[in-house]
């Protein structure tokens, strides 16, 4: 440790003392907690408690989405930023960024509102079919997500591997395990009070740390005003990134490039810089493929055989 | 022109064309059925029952809906809708090459969604949403034989998923792409077809995309004669009729893909101005719709084929196939693929045929001598 990066330290921590001191007795922070915490008495308005109450779910739910919207739009500086000419109002999540159109901008809401109320229904649900269902609901509107981020191939991923096979198991089980209906251990949720009061606290650290962290990476001056209230920070450049940029730009604006992918650049990434880490996570599945497979020959010679004959196991 | 209109317009011919295609493919199945099993077939409507798509069309739409008492009524709703919106959307990707309708104008993509990268994969994701509408179809329904219908098939999507997954990685290292378009620019440049290259995965594929599309031997999903009609047995008029477009858009599907992956695309030998590079002129672009269209009619002919002259798996044997064949079989054909991009050159695709037609041969030994060797272990076993 060189006493240059010591001093580096101590007055990086400095840094996030007064920033932290500064979020934390801004109203915007306050105002943020008062909308999560409308949000989290709407969720527990709809969790399932005993007996069916459609009304307090009804209830529930127009608060949630009340504080899903104020969330989005409401101001949180009165700030106001000129932007060619138009006079953008800041709120914490609308509109994003100067750099994004509208469009994206509209996509991107509409997605995180989708998969914000699916996961609010998923856990709400009485039914675990409809909660799977749910849960499937909130993985597409992730994966949009993603492709609004140009992220291909972790859309695809996750719809593959979560959408495709894991919830589809997650109804096969259920569907087999529960013909006559569902039980009544799975039409009450456990602890909604102290589930929704852990979550109301976790986002509003969430929100938080984001809006600190945009504060510290603007630069001090007019980009301050702007970035005052705002929610999001830039995406950091990724390898992926890095990697497109080394293969060779395309010679014509129109021309069909196949040298510059999305694939491509992940793949390089994924085999290049993190080789290591591929190869340890491929053997640990390797080893949990194996372990499966033993498991099930265990069960299968370990159940009592009533007609079962030496023959019979050979052969099988 | 606005920016969002060309999508719609593409988005529009794509449900357009997938619409009548499905009803004339009825057609055309009930007329390969018919010659297959020396008789005529239908031809009550209009000129050789040219027609009949029509009437079966008007008969879907008029007929009453029944809901049946005791149904999940807003998942009885949703599964139909699902599963066919899942089999239209896998068609966004489904290239048929670029055209410039003048020298030196922007080249419009003959794709709905050109500029995805992951071409390939974006079909497997959305084909394997597909499972939902069967299985959402039988729980919802309320009916045992529906129920045990939506779950046999989910175990049996869910499984195949995995060796059509495996079965195109040989020629995704061959293309060096996920994009469609570069992988049958990639057999028009070179001439090869990557069936040559590919037998093993062709066959995994093949077998691995008509488990898929559940059609016959693969109908365990709606097996008539212990199920009545499986996951959508209590579907009526137009639900059952997004069923049935749902199954012949899968087939189609699979068709495109095995034509694309292991057929040459559009590329045809002797066709070579208009087959070759990435952007063509109107005739050109003519050309290769009518190379590929008329490849993939093929292929669905042999599909057809096959469903009148090979008998059903029974369940357990469906899942050995899967599991003990199928995947086996994947997999061999992934190590041999890799180990020949690894120490081949390049271009050297003749090596690369022997290759792989040699663990063709060495895998048909291997299950011929496993099988001829049963009996006698089982002897040995049972003295």
């Amino acid at each position: 440790m060189s006493l240059l990066a010591q001093i580096d330290g101590v007055v990086a921590m400095a840094d996030i003392v007064t920033a932290t001191k500064s979020v934390l007795f801004s109203d915007v922070l306050a105002r943020v907690a008062a909308l999560l915490a409308l949000g989290g008495v709407g969720i527990y308005l709809m969790l399932p408690r005993g007996e069916k109450n459609r009304s307090q779910r009804w209830l529930g739910g127009g608060m949630a989405t009340v504080a899903l919207v104020l969330f989005a739009t409401a101001f949180v500086s009165p700030v106001v930023s000129q932007d060619g000419g138009r006079t953008l109002p800041i709120t914490l999540l609308w509109p994003l960024d100067k750099e994004i159109d509208d469009a994206t901008c509209w996509t991107f809401h509409l997605l995180a509102a989708l998969s914000l109320a699916s996961a609010a229904m998923m856990i709400s649900s009485r039914n675990p079919v409809y909660s799977a269902l749910w849960f499937a609901m909130v993985l597409l509107a992730n994966s949009g997500l993603y492709l609004v981020q140009k992220a291909e191939f972790l859309a695809a991923a996750t719809i593959i591997v979560y959408a495709g096979a894991i919830i589809v198991t997650f109804l096969f089980v259920i569907m087999l395990a529960q013909p006559q209906g569902t039980a009544g251990y799975d039409r009450v949720s456990r602890e909604p009070l102290l589930a929704c009061l852990a979550g109301i606290a976790l986002s509003t650290a969430l929100v938080g740390a984001i809006h600190f962290a945009s504060k510290v990476e603007s630069t001090p001056g007019a980009a301050v005003a702007a970035n005052q209230g705002r929610g999001t920070a830039t995406p950091p450049d990724t390898i992926v990134t890095k990697h497109l940029a080394q293969s060779e730009p395309a010679s014509k604006s129109w021309k069909i490039d196949h040298e510059r992918g999305h694939v491509l650049g992940l793949g390089r990434s994924l085999f290049l810089d993190h080789f290591l880490s591929v190869e340890v996570v491929g053997i640990l599945l390797l080893v949990a493929v194996v372990g499966a497979m033993l498991i099930t020959s265990h069960i299968q010679r370990g159940t009592p055989q009533t007609t079962g004959s030496m023959g019979d196991r050979a052969s099988t | 022109m606005q920016d969002w209109l060309e999508p719609l317009i593409k988005i529009a011919i794509v449900i357009g064309a997938l619409q009548g295609a499905v009803s004339y493919l009825i057609l055309i199945e009930r007329k390969v059925a018919a010659y297959i099993q020396d008789r005529l077939g239908p031809n009550r409507v209009g000129p050789y029952g040219l027609l009949q798509p029509i009437a079966d069309g008007l008969k879907f739409v008029l007929k009453e809906e029944v809901i049946p008492a005791g149904v999940d009524r807003a998942v009885f709703l949703i599964a139909p809708v699902s599963i066919l919106a899942t089999a239209t959307v896998a068609f966004a990707t489904v290239p048929f090459g670029y055209f410039v309708p003048w020298p030196g104008a922007k080249p419009i993509a003959l794709t709905v969604a050109p500029n995805m990268d992951i071409g390939l994969l974006f079909v497997f994701a959305v084909g394997s949403l597909g499972v939902y509408g069967v299985v959402l179809g039988g729980w919802s329904s309320n009916n045992k034989y529906s129920m045990l219908g939506g779950l046999r098939s989910s175990a049996q999507l869910v499984s195949y998923e995995i060796p059509l997954g495996l079965s195109v990685i040989g020629v995704l290292l061959l293309s060096g792409s996920l994009r469609m378009e570069t992988i049958i620019e990639q057999q028009a440049r070179t001439g090869w077809w990557w069936i040559a290259l590919q037998p093993l995965g062709f066959m995994v594929f093949l077998v691995s995309a008509f488990a898929e599309s559940a059609r016959l031997p693969f109908d365990l999903p709606e097996c008539e004669q212990e199920l009545i009609g499986g996951y959508h047995t209590e579907y009526t008029a137009m639900k059952f009729g997004m069923f049935a477009l749902s199954e012949y858009q899968h087939m189609i599907l699979a068709a495109f893909l095995a034509v694309i992956l292991y057929f040459g695309g559009w590329h045809f030998w002797g066709l070579a101005p208009w087959t070759e590079g990435s952007e063509v002129g109107l005739i050109g672009a003519l050309v290769r719709i009518a190379v590929l269209s008329l490849k993939v009619l093929a292929m669905i002919f042999f599909f057809m084929w096959t469903r009148w002259s090979w008998p059903r798996f029974r369940y357990d044997q469906l899942m050995d196939l899967a599991w003990k064949a199928m995947i086996p079989l994947g997999l061999i054909n992934l190590v041999v693929s890799g180990i020949c991009e690894e120490f081949l050159p390049k271009d050297d695709y003749a090596t690369r045929c022997i290759l792989s037609w040699l663990t063709v041969a060495g895998c048909v030994v291997f299950a011929a001598m496993s099988v001829t060797s049963k009996p006698v272990t089982r002897a040995i076993a049972k003295s």
